[in-house]
């Protein structure tokens, strides 16, 4: 049973984001997406200043299994990638929703409409 | 495994085996194994099997023993640079071009083969396979075209994985062979990558 906090919203493509206090939005990648990959070996993210689509890849996820895109979740400028996942990409592991976060967006849309709640991905992961 | 067995495991040499009962089994208990760490195989009744893997879960979960499956055995390989069929080995590569040349005794009579290895040996291989690792810990998988600095593509990688113990990306591929002497590299999404031609083994295995 993977973990699906309650306060965060969540693409389809196993994204989730949160609008922290101060109106700027995190994401990163679902407890259910970082167990399925398997251990992370490298994540690729793109350069601040980046302007992203909603469903725009931002970057890759790669795993032994595999080497994934990683969509984002809402249209924004990218204000901050979390460079700690450099040298320790194992953080989307163990923290997904916490140290293993990926970008801060400044959102395009500050509600971040059409995505789902924790209810709605819970159900879709089954 | 000792704790299990009335066999002493410490004077089974380095690939040689043993008859023995193993947590009551009986059991042919081998210095062997693909992963190049050292240890011992059990081949036992097939009725068997299951009590032997549980007693032995048992005896080492306290000293953290767990399960682990093909993707841990492919990177302990790959350190030891040991060749796996499908990989390095095909019915495409001969076994000059893999670097098995010392296992191919070309004097002992003829066999299928021997004249069409011959004539490999006296020209030389045209292809061979090289170990790189990369500094990068992006993985550089199979398949992956392979070039030389001028961009022409002069081989394909055939396994690549992420080292956990030399914490980046190693691998081995298959080029021509005039192409082994230049600097070769790979492309990962776009990203030029120079592959550092190694001897393996990548890591090396210390034993008693």
């Amino acid at each position: 049973m993977s973990n699906i906090p309650a306060d965060l919203k969540y693409a389809k493509s196993h994204e989730w984001l949160k609008i922290t206090a101060d109106g700027t939005a995190l994401v990163g990648i679902t407890d259910y997406a970082q167990n399925s990959l398997g251990d992370i070996t490298f994540v690729q993210l793109p350069k601040v200043g980046a302007s992203l689509k909603a469903g725009e890849t931002f970057g890759v996820v790669e795993s032994v299994k595999a080497a994934s895109d990683v969509y984002a979740p809402a249209a924004g400028t990218v204000l901050e990638v979390n460079k700690a996942l450099d040298a320790n990409p194992e953080k989307v592991n163990a923290s997904p929703y916490a140290d293993g976060w990926m970008l801060r967006l400044k959102l395009a849309d500050a509600a971040a409409s059409g995505l789902m709640s924790a209810d709605d991905y819970s159900k879709s992961v089954g | 495994m000792q704790t299990l067995t009335p066999a002493a495991l410490a004077g089974i040499k380095y690939y040689h085996f043993a008859d023995g009962e193993v947590a009551g089994v009986p059991c042919i208990i081998s210095r062997t194994g693909y992963t190049g760490e050292d240890g011992v195989e059990l081949y036992c009744p097939a009725a068997d099997t299951e009590r032997l893997a549980e007693a032995v879960l048992a005896a080492g979960a306290p000293l953290g023993l767990e399960l682990t499956a093909l993707g841990a055995r492919d990177s302990l390989r790959l350190e030891a640079g040991f060749p796996l069929y499908g990989h390095e080995i095909t019915d495409q590569i001969n076994p000059l071009a893999a670097g098995l040349g010392w296992v191919v005794k070309l004097n002992k009579g003829t066999f299928i083969g021997s004249e069409a290895l011959q004539a490999v040996k006296t020209a030389g291989p045209a292809e061979k396979i090289v170990f790189f690792k990369t500094g990068d810990r992006r993985i550089v998988r199979a398949e992956s075209a392979v070039f030389d600095g001028a961009g022409e593509q002069v081989g394909r990688v055939v396994s690549g994985t992420l080292s956990p113990i030399l914490n980046e990306a190693i691998g081995s591929a298959l080029v021509r062979a005039p192409a082994v002497a230049e600097e070769l590299f790979a492309d990962i999404r776009g990203t030029k990558l120079k592959l550092q031609l190694v001897k393996p083994p990548f890591v090396t295995l210390k034993k008693d």
